[in-house]
């Protein structure tokens, strides 16, 4: 697998220049690892603020003015980071597409949606006729029912899941081998989402192509993520197969977030096993991030911060100075946690 | 009204734990290097206009063999026509625009913005008629406004005066009025009336104070525009009347002399462009400084 | 949990007229098709529903924010839109409002301490300096300190925000709080925590709650009773768990089907205290 990934982040950090003179730059993202192969998914789990987007941005080369970035972000063997807009633009779109939270703004109100994909896919130097053709079968693809309606129509005049839908094809439009989503179902009603996560996983199976799924919902990742990243105050806290992550969840902040969601099925009531919220990442601290927070914390934990680190063989690896967690049947879960409460 | 005081009150001081994230809004205004410089400007005009007729010669004597002399030792401003000292006409004259424009844009505030808040918290019925009738004042371009008033009216200071409120009312109208739709469906405005908040004290002290910031800006760049109508009603005899002095008035004055002693008209033409653009800057100032995107405090969202 | 009616909705419907044409002639969107419902006192009545299923619509019409078209809305045996102005702004006092924005919610300009305390000053209760305690207790009962107090909402979190904007609506002691999706702009972590308080608070102070939310999985933690709302019409009333364990239409059963629930996770166990392995 390590030969192989499309998407390697190391050591990736940025920081946003201070607004004052003499100012350090606050933290935003710090130390993050991430790596996805073809056709793979990764899920990029985290709070607000946990720099989740950010790390979404950095790959795109999307960082805002006053951000800067440091590490490595290799797309394809190929280093990203610090390249000049002119040099990103053929691999932006065209290799690495992007979906974001609210598809009304990334469509142009102005311009038919056809119309916009049509020049999206000419960009590739496909002729008029072709790629008008070529844009109704991609709003096929993404389940609209009447692709040659919808090319003809403006985008306020689409439903939101429509929009999104509009959107996917859009950012699928050149054919990349690498789509981003950041949270691109959280403006969307539940049936809708359902949909929009399902034609996101089809189009990975179609097309061979590789999905950065940011959310800050663990029930919208679990459902479609290979591989799961937990952020937390700007780092990369857990990281691994999803299932392992999610059936035994090593860093105790990923086990208390998925404590703390609110279920449909099984135990009744919310168990809010988080006190309190995080510390911003751009707070300089000592130690590790959630110790404040954490049940399990021990005294080394508020003074050196704990690095990424193996639990098992399948490349599950959590940032714990506790670690390995061992795990444990249900039933003494649920004695641990009166125990706790 | 004392609510209202109270309010600018607490939100004033920056009283919080951690300064650096939100400061007071003013400070932060002014710690902007363009409302430094309008500041600075606005400060120096006004100097001019307060201090001089108390140090300046008489702006009236008359002194005729001294008569269209460049800047000396006894006139540093040079003479007009009659020998007299232009630095204290223009002293004189900036001192009658800034308190005309005050006044004037004041009282227009004054009307203009609970008007506007009551059409923007009235109901349909309230906000098309006040909507209307600002619609159709606005449709007059600004001068030939004034102008009609004062003719009206007839000349003089009082008259114009009159008129140049009336004629900015509808700017503050209908920037309260705007403002005012988009708090009307605000949460905290909602919650007041939800828990039985009068509405005359939801319109006056949840909202207000709301508005107040861009109001401040709209106040600044106003007096700017009021003292360049000012200038121009006076130019046209609309306005002051000689023997007083007014910067529109000394331009018209140095008409007849442009080609002969043009520095005549560049004194007043200069004492103009300073009021005026120090007034703009000290908007722009504040605007810049209240922008949340640069770390305003005003308008979070 | 089973107190006398508090609140009785009957027939309700709010038309929003299309622009230009006449209300009375039935022109325009019915946001509110005929809804009628019970909430008694001490209950948790949540109103579940996608985005213009009419749910927030019913939310204020009972805050008094809107005037129902048709039908009649009665808090506590009163019809808010029956009563003349001061009487209308006198029973407000009854009923306590939470949003989902707590970054508008709150004046911008005031400090969280005037906020909480405004709603007294409007009603005139108690002297200044009972006003004072009442609302100190409030905020520390809700979890906020004095140095919370004397901030502005933008220096204060999502939760510690919605944590004010929640003693606010209760500092008047109402008997029946409106929540409009009061957690669905916080983190899991906080969402949590704002429903445990929510609920603690609402037992101890025997306030009822219409609970007004898209998210079935916080109103099953939430409600007594869950009433499904689509289009402006309720599809589906029943006891909480009852209802989502059998849902009787299609569409509270295509709701279920598509919400993606979070997975189960077994705890973590430190090395030192754990099962060797």
């Amino acid at each position: 697998m390590s030969g192989e990934a499309l998407v390697r982040v190391a050591g990736l950090t940025v920081t946003a220049r201070g607004r004052r003179r003499g100012d350090d730059g606050a933290t935003i993202v710090r130390d993050v690892e991430l790596e996805l192969d073809r056709g793979k998914t990764l899920g990029v789990v985290g709070e607000s603020g946990s720099g989740k987007s950010t790390v979404a941005l950095s790959i795109l080369g999307l960082l805002g003015p006053g951000l800067h970035a440091e590490g490595s972000v290799a797309f394809d063997g190929r280093e990203l980071l610090h390249r000049s807009e002119p040099e990103l633009r053929p691999i932006r779109g065209a290799e690495i597409g992007a979906v974001f939270q609210n598809p009304f703004r990334s469509l142009n109100p102005s311009l038919r949606v056809g119309v916009q994909i049509r020049e999206t896919v000419m960009l590739d130097g496909h002729e008029r006729r072709a790629a008008e053709q070529t844009a109704i079968e991609l709003l096929g693809q993404v389940g609209l029912p009447d692709p040659e309606r919808a090319a003809a129509s403006y985008p306020h005049t689409l439903s939101g899941g429509m929009q999104q839908r509009v959107a996917i094809a859009l950012s699928i439009a050149r054919d990349p081998r690498l789509l981003i989503a950041d949270e691109p179902t959280t403006a969307l009603d539940v049936r809708v989402q359902a949909q929009i996560l399902e034609l996101l996983a089809r189009l990975v199976r179609e097309r061979d192509m590789a999905l950065i799924l940011i959310s800050h919902d663990l029930g919208v990742v679990a459902s479609v993520a290979d591989r799961i990243a937990v952020m937390y105050s700007g780092r990369v806290v857990e990281s691994g197969p999803a299932a392992d992550v999610f059936r035994s969840a090593a860093h105790p902040y990923s086990h208390a977030l998925l404590e703390s969601a609110p279920r449909l099925r099984g135990p009744h009531g919310l168990a809010a096993s988080l006190r309190g919220s995080a510390t911003p990442p751009s707070v300089p601290m000592d130690g590790c991030r959630f110790a404040p927070r954490c049940t399990f914390a021990v005294p080394r934990c508020s003074t050196n911060e704990p690095p990424l680190e193996v639990v098992d063989d399948r490349g599950h690896r959590a940032a714990c100075w506790e670690l390995p967690w061992t795990p444990t049947a249900h039933g003494d879960a649920a004695e641990l946690r009166k125990s706790r409460s | 009204m004392t609510d209202v005081a109270s309010n600018v009150r607490v939100a004033v001081p920056g009283a919080t734990t951690d300064a650096g994230r939100q400061g007071s809004s003013l400070r932060l205004a002014f710690a902007d290097p363009v409302a430094i410089a309008g500041l600075i400007a606005v400060g120096v005009v006004l100097l001019i206009a307060v201090a001089g007729p108390l140090v300046l010669p008489d702006p009236n004597a008359i002194d005729a063999p001294a008569a269209l002399q460049g800047p000396s030792g006894a006139h540093l401003l040079g003479t007009d026509p009659f020998g007299r000292d232009l630095l204290s006409r223009v002293a004189e004259g900036l001192r009658t625009s800034l308190w005309l424009s005050a006044l004037s844009v004041g009282a227009a505030a004054l009307i203009g913005v609970p008007l506007g808040l009551i059409a923007g918290f009235g109901g349909a019925v309230t906000d098309a008629v006040i909507a209307r009738v600002l619609d159709a004042v606005l449709a007059f371009p600004t001068l030939l406004l004034a102008l009609f008033v004062v003719a009206a009216l007839g000349p003089g200071v009082a008259h114009l005066a009159i008129a140049l409120a009336l004629v900015f009312m509808p700017y503050f109208a209908r920037l309260a009025r705007s403002e005012a739709q988009e708090l009307r469906t605000a949460g905290f405005v909602e919650a007041a009336t939800a828990y039985g908040t009068p509405r005359i004290k939801v319109l006056f002290s949840v909202a207000l104070p709301n508005v107040l910031p861009p109001l401040l800006v709209q106040l600044s760049l106003s007096v700017g525009f009021a003292i360049l109508a000012e200038a121009g009603l006076s130019f046209l005899g609309l306005g002051v009347r000689p023997p007083q002095a007014a910067l529109g008035l000394m331009l018209k004055e140095a008409q007849d002399y442009v080609s002969t002693f043009p520095w005549y008209s560049i004194v007043p033409g200069v004492a103009i462009m300073l009021a005026v653009g120090s007034c703009m800057l000290l908007g722009e100032g504040i605007d810049r400084g209240l922008d949340p995107k640069r770390g305003g405090g005003f308008r979070e969202r | 949990m089973s107190g006398e009616p508090l609140v009785e909705v009957q027939g309700l419907g709010k038309l929003f007229p299309r622009a230009g044409a006449r209300a009375r002639r039935g022109e325009g969107l019915w946001a509110v098709r005929d809804v009628s419902f019970t909430v008694r006192a001490g209950e948790t009545v949540a109103l579940v529903g996608e985005s213009g299923a009419g749910k927030s619509t019913v939310g204020r019409c009972l805050l008094g924010l809107t005037d129902p078209t048709t039908g009649v809305v009665e808090v506590g045996g009163f019809d808010l839109a029956a009563l003349r102005r001061g009487a209308r702004r006198a029973h407000r006092s009854q009923i306590g409002a939470v949003f989902q924005d707590s970054s508008s919610s709150l004046n911008p300009r005031w400090t969280i301490e005037r906020s909480v305390r405004h709603p007294l000053d409007v009603h005139r209760r108690d002297s200044t300096a009972e006003r004072g305690r009442r609302v100190r207790e409030l905020l520390a009962r809700v979890g906020l300190t004095d140095a919370h107090a004397r901030r502005v909402p933008s220096q204060l979190s999502g939760g510690e925000r919605q944590r004010a904007a929640i003693a606010r609506a209760l500092v008047l002691g109402p008997r029946l709080i409106v929540c409009d999706e009061p957690t669905s702009a916080l983190d899991v972590s906080v969402q949590a925590q704002i429903v445990e308080l929510l609920m603690s608070l609402q037992v101890e102070q025997q306030v009822a709650c219409v609970f007004i939310s898209h998210d079935l999985a916080v109103v099953r933690a939430v409600s007594d009773r869950i009433m499904v709302m689509r289009d402006g019409a309720v599809v589906e009333t029943g006891a909480a768990e009852a209802l989502l364990a059998a849902p009787a239409s299609a569409y509270t059963q295509e709701l279920l089907a598509a919400v993606p629930d979070a997975p189960y996770s077994d705890p973590p166990q430190p090395s030192r205290q754990g099962v060797p392995s």
